[in-house]
């Protein structure tokens, strides 16, 4: 009997047991259902994804709340779900007392949805035990929370998902995915709102290099000296300077949200320290392989660079600090 | 209950197939429960080692074009990748002695003298006046990832019996009826297939350490699969044994 459990947990939750899945599959010549052999590490939570984000849910958008955020990233993620599997959420917004139908509508869907998560992370105590609630289950995030409280682990959604049994995978990508556009929603613009983007996100022909090639952020043209801030609290994971790049810090805001601002001036914050929103983190300028003054400014979904005009907000909403 | 007791002998016949399984299958929970910890602190080590190459190839115009190669998508891949054959390299040095289990007929209610001359208390004996890398890294490894394979499968029923009781039961009840196995389970694995993993490795080990000949030789055999299987251990016994969590 014990023999048999610790066979059947290698068979399902091990790349060991995910190559002999393939290899049976292959043989028999039927569809494997093991994931791709690195989604065993953390989840395969935040992992790369085709991200076409729906224009209505970002024209002429002003800055949202956090909570209001999560309710866009979740609206979106739901939309991403097969129908056959929302059945979850569907009964979890019946239960907030919201018709499900509701969810999908392009004005009233991410702010009902804002409002059900709301109550939810009152009650379940974090953001992303609501937000697994909404695809798994309240049943599924409420256990998941207490094992993870009894280990003593932080109640995200990585340590949440550690704890389930097989069969929710699809449920628990969709849950991060939500968290991943929420926190991407709220993030601020970096810098002053007049300053004009001279560089779109995408392919163009390099300035310096003549060659075709994909710009994997925006230009944001500014005078030497001019104070960049931090789009979203985080950590520094980078601060670094090279011929290329020039001085540049890469902020991860966490859920598989990163920024990065390149060419500055001067760095005025290290690797490894903890950010908060609209924070002064460096002073722009032209280091680097640049042909004048400006910020290259990135954001990466998932490790994929994404059109930070994407998510912009509406003017008026930058990142607000105390002074240059 | 005749069926049954020939469902149990039927079962007992592929004992000889099953249980190396088991030991490989416990063994390969574990190492991949402890690689799934460390593959975020192998994802900042790339993206230190990142910042150093871009520092070094930025430097000069020929290897210029180079710097933007490696961006966070394949840092990430990079990292998950070295995690698993990290895990799989783990995986050959843990996990796959186990297929070199043979049952032995047991004996019956051994007296203290008895268990003193048992094979397995004699390769403890040596690995303790005799220590080489091999004995005490095996043993230590195998151990860990023993334990904390045994934490991981127990998670797995104490989930999948609560969820599935919970529509029938009420929630407390359910609960307690998950956590109660789950208990059960670890207890169970350990005492069935997990110290049977830890002596066919130290048995393993004992083999290939009687080549040794010398200190030199007995510190140097086995250092690279110790290389690969403590830090692994370590993150077990660290990040993925949560032992206590069945009890709170």
């Amino acid at each position: 009997m014990m023999a048999a459990l610790c066979i059947w947990a290698a068979y399902y939750r091990t790349p060991v047991g995910a190559i002999v899945r393939n290899v049976g599959a292959w043989v028999l010549g039927v569809r494997s259902t093991a994931r791709p052999l690195l989604a065993y590490y953390s989840n395969g939570l935040y992992d790369a994804q085709r991200l076409a984000v729906p224009t209505y849910l970002v024209s002429g958008r002003a800055e949202l709340s956090p909570s209001e955020a999560l309710g866009y990233g979740a609206h979106l993620a739901l939309l991403r779900l097969r129908v056959e599997r929302r059945h979850s959420a569907e009964q979890f917004v019946r239960a907030h007392g919201v018709e499900p139908g509701k969810l999908l509508d392009t004005t009233s869907g991410p702010k009902e949805m804002a409002r059900v998560l709301r109550d939810a992370s009152k009650a379940l105590g974090s953001e992303d035990a609501a937000v697994l609630a909404l695809f798994c289950g309240e049943e599924i995030s409420r256990y998941a929370t207490d094992r993870a409280r009894a280990e003593g682990r932080r109640e995200i959604l990585p340590e949440l998902a550690r704890q389930l049994p097989p069969g929710v995978e699809p449920e628990i990508g969709a849950a991060s995915q939500a968290l991943m556009f929420g926190t991407a929603y709220a993030l601020a613009w970096p810098v002053g709102e007049s300053i004009p983007v001279t560089s779109p996100f995408g392919m163009r022909d390099h300035p310096l290099l003549g060659e075709r090639q994909m710009h994997t952020g925006v230009d944001l043209s500014m005078p030497v000296g001019s104070p960049v801030r931090a789009a979203q609290q985080g950590f520094v994971r980078r601060a670094s300077e090279d011929d290329v790049n020039g001085k540049v810090l890469v902020i991860d805001h966490g859920r598989g949200v990163t920024t990065a601002y390149c060419h500055n001036s001067h760095l005025l914050v290290s690797s490894g320290d903890s950010v908060s929103k609209g924070q002064l983190i460096s002073r722009s300028g032209n280091t680097g392989r640049s042909t004048g003054p400006h910020l290259h400014y990135q954001l990466d979904l998932g490790s994929v660079p994404v059109d930070p005009l994407a998510f912009r907000v509406k003017r008026g909403a930058i990142a607000s600090g105390s002074g240059p | 209950m005749p069926g049954l007791s020939k469902l149990s002998a039927l079962a007992g016949s592929f004992r000889w197939a099953f249980m190396p399984l088991a030991l490989f299958a416990l063994i390969a929970v574990g190492v991949h429960a402890a690689a799934d910890t460390v593959d975020d602190r192998l994802l900042w080590l790339i993206d230190r080692l990142d910042e150093v190459a871009d520092r070094l190839l930025g430097a000069w115009s020929f290897t210029r074009s180079s710097v933007d190669a490696v961006g966070a998508a394949e840092r990430t891949s990079i990292a998950r990748g070295l995690t698993l054959v990290w895990e799989i390299a783990a995986d050959v040095v843990l996990a796959f002695p186990a297929f070199g289990y043979r049952e032995q007929e047991p004996a019956i209610a051994p007296a203290r003298a008895d268990l003193l001359s048992r094979p397995w208390f004699a390769l403890l004996r040596r690995a303790w006046r005799e220590p080489t890398t091999l004995r005490l890294s095996r043993l230590f490894a195998s151990a860990s990832m023993a334990l904390a394979g045994a934490c991981a499968v127990a998670r797995m029923i104490q989930g999948a019996v609560y969820l599935s009781a919970r529509p029938l039961l009420t929630g407390s009840i359910a609960a307690s009826l998950g956590r109660v196995l789950a208990i059960g389970v670890l207890i169970g694995i350990l005492a069935t297939v997990g110290w049977r993993a830890v002596l066919r490795n130290l048995q393993a080990a004992d083999q290939r350490s009687r080549e040794a000949r010398g200190a030199r030789q007995a510190l140097l055999h086995g250092l690279l699969g110790a290389a690969i299987s403590v830090p692994l251990a370590i993150a077990a016994l660290a990040d993925a044994s949560p032992v206590l969590s069945f009890f709170r």
